[in-house]
């Protein structure tokens, strides 16, 4: 069974395509905010990585139950400490690296939402 | 300033409870709560209707095995009354001078975007009547997605493949960086 096969029989879509859309979305918005931000390819393939690890992460967290807000601040949290300690810089320009490429795809989000009427 | 009131203006909405959000943040999405009896055995010469008591009024007629909308925010309540009684929606504020109960269940106005379904139905029994409130209990809720076919568990196996992934890729890149810091 193929991965969007899975996603169709789960049932997990998001507005405008697949939450696996939305994962490379994501790793896209992410990836030029950090590269925009710290000009490190580096830290870019680092921040891709973690991403990896985070998203599918907050996604089965919620899934299960968890807030969304407790969620995106882990990810936030967890990218964080993982860009500090993976291009051994430091933590407080890891954590606004994190912070803006994070509220660029929760902007990302709030668009979706909005185009899928969920403001209602 | 403008950014210290967005902060709390999310923080407000963090906080407040997911049915009782209006506003529906990003990462939520709408859902249709309905309620429904399987079995309806009401007292004789009575019936059984729902209907808002904070305005937007309107007197639904509550029928065994027919879904019906509700609304926590504008406090739909089921009233028992005479059969023969016209009934109209009471002002807002004020209920109807019937034996009443609200729904035993709070509506569920949004759901995580991740969450499959589009639609609850919580099924309700009436166990009868005790000092002037009806009793009310959920039996079971039920969910299902935007095609009407019930939500399972589901499976996460390709986000799990996918963490997986991340997982190795991030050992890899902490191995290369403790090879190139030695």
């Amino acid at each position: 069974m193929s991965s969007l096969a899975a996603l169709a029989e789960t049932g997990i879509t998001a507005p405008g395509g697949t939450l696996a859309l939305l994962m490379l979305a994501t790793l896209a918005v992410e990836s030029v905010a950090c590269a925009l931000l710290t000009r490190s390819p580096g830290a870019v393939l680092v921040l891709g990585a973690l991403n990896l690890v985070t998203f599918p992460a907050a996604l089965i967290a919620v899934g299960a139950g968890a807030d969304w807000y407790a969620a995106e601040i882990a990810v936030v949290a967890v990218e964080a400490v993982g860009l500090a300690w993976l291009t051994d810089g430091p933590l407080g320009r890891s954590a606004l690296v994190a912070l803006a490429a994070n509220g660029a795809t929760a902007l990302l989000g709030v668009a979706l939402a909005a185009g899928a009427g969920g403001l209602a | 300033m403008l950014p210290r009131l967005i902060a709390v203006l999310a923080a407000l909405i963090a906080s407040a409870p997911a049915g009782a959000r209006d506003l529906i943040p990003a990462g939520y999405r709408p859902v249709v709560h309905e309620l429904v009896f399987d079995r309806l055995e009401l007292p004789p010469g009575t019936r059984l209707v729902a209907t808002p008591v904070r305005g937007f009024g309107g007197v639904e007629e509550v029928q065994a095995g027919t879904p019906f909308r509700f609304s926590s925010k504008y406090g739909t309540t089921f009233f028992l009354v005479p059969a023969d009684e016209d009934v109209a929606a009471p002002e807002p504020g004020r209920g109807l001078d019937h034996p009443s109960a609200a729904p035993p269940v709070d509506e569920i106005r949004s759901l995580p975007l991740v969450n499959p379904a589009a639609r609850v139905l919580t099924t309700l029994a009436f166990d009868g009547v005790e000092a002037g409130e009806l009793r009310l209990r959920a039996v079971r809720e039920e969910r299902f997605d935007a095609t009407g076919e019930p939500v399972g568990p589901g499976t996460y196996a390709p986000w799990i493949a996918v963490l997986l992934l991340g997982v190795i890729a991030v050992h890899k890149l902490g191995q290369r960086r403790r090879r190139a810091s030695a």
